[in-house]
């Protein structure tokens, strides 16, 4: 079900490395309705103790990119979902500051479980700022199950 | 949602509720999502047809939107603290359109290393009374003299 080359598990890849912008921070923020001043507008950040606005916590899904990374392919037939995720944030995720983001598959495995057989692979990413310094950790959860099953 | 104003740690109980809250992502509001996390490549969340073929019976809501509601939730029953933490399992797909109740309670607390700390659970309901996703949070603020 999960077609994964056992060596590719804990190979860390660069997904990206990103200048955040105030713009992108906003456009996240209000597409999840989440309309905080500390994510908005630069004075009320920068009155609260921040440098510039700051982005919601989930905006680290925008940094890793939309989907899962690194791929990894399934045999034909099976479908996956995100199953969870555990955030670390150590820091902020200001405007105006450069990242980058790595990723890795640290698990990968598959069992029968009483709907059948699953698999279950497990990624993690780390976000560091421009001084190496990790600020968030990312680990997450895809449930591979065959796609003739609807839920 | 409407911030809470900003409350002591000495005003804060094991057992406080947070919330609830209720949202309801609308189809709208999920390709708004996409296009703000480059998520428009999986068509399963707007496409009727590339769901059923994900064997889904709707397209869904994006786990990582729904959590986005659980962090809204926590940063506004919290202003002025620092959310560290959070672990979130996603039990059944959110489908557009249905209102989500959003709710969570203080669980645990400490005052340590010149830090105050809540812990919390947070609870997505769909309205079938349905677990969406649960978590668990950490949240802190440095304490003041």
């Amino acid at each position: 079900m999960i077609k994964l080359d056992p060596s590719q598990i804990g190979q860390e890849t660069l997904l990206a490395t990103v200048t955040v912008t105030a713009e992108e921070i906003r456009r996240f923020a209000e597409a999840v309705g989440d309309l905080n001043p500390l994510y908005l507008d630069a004075e009320a950040a920068r009155t609260a103790g921040y440098s510039d606005v700051i982005a919601p916590p989930l905006f680290c899904m925008k940094m890793r990119g939309g989907r899962m990374r690194p791929d990894v392919p399934l045999e034909p037939g099976y479908a996956s979902l995100h199953a969870g995720q555990d955030l670390e944030f150590v820091d902020e995720i200001y405007a105006g500051q450069t990242y980058t983001i790595t990723a890795k598959v640290a698990e990968a495995y598959e069992k029968t479980g009483r709907s059948g057989p699953m698999g279950f692979i497990v990624r993690e990413v780390a976000i560091k700022n421009a001084s190496g310094r990790v600020v968030v950790t990312l680990k997450e959860r895809q449930i591979v199950r065959s796609a003739e099953k609807r839920i | 949602m409407n911030m809470q104003t900003e409350r002591t740690f000495s005003e804060i109980e094991i057992g406080d509720e947070l919330g609830p809250v209720t949202r309801t992502p609308t189809t709208e509001m999920v390709q708004r999502y996409a296009a703000a996390v480059d998520l428009k490549e999986l068509r399963f969340f707007f496409d009727p047809e590339e769901a059923r073929k994900n064997g889904l019976q709707h397209p869904i809501v994006p786990g990582p939107m729904t959590a986005g509601f659980m962090t809204q939730l926590l940063k506004d029953s919290f202003p002025g603290w620092r959310l560290q933490s959070m672990s979130t399992t996603f039990r059944t797909p959110a489908l557009h359109g249905e209102p989500l109740n959003i709710w969570g309670n203080i669980t645990e607390m400490d005052e340590q290393n010149g830090l105050y700390t809540v812990h919390c659970d947070v609870v997505v309901e769909n309205p079938r009374g349905d677990r969406v996703a649960v978590g668990t949070a950490r949240l802190s603020r440095k304490k003041t003299v």
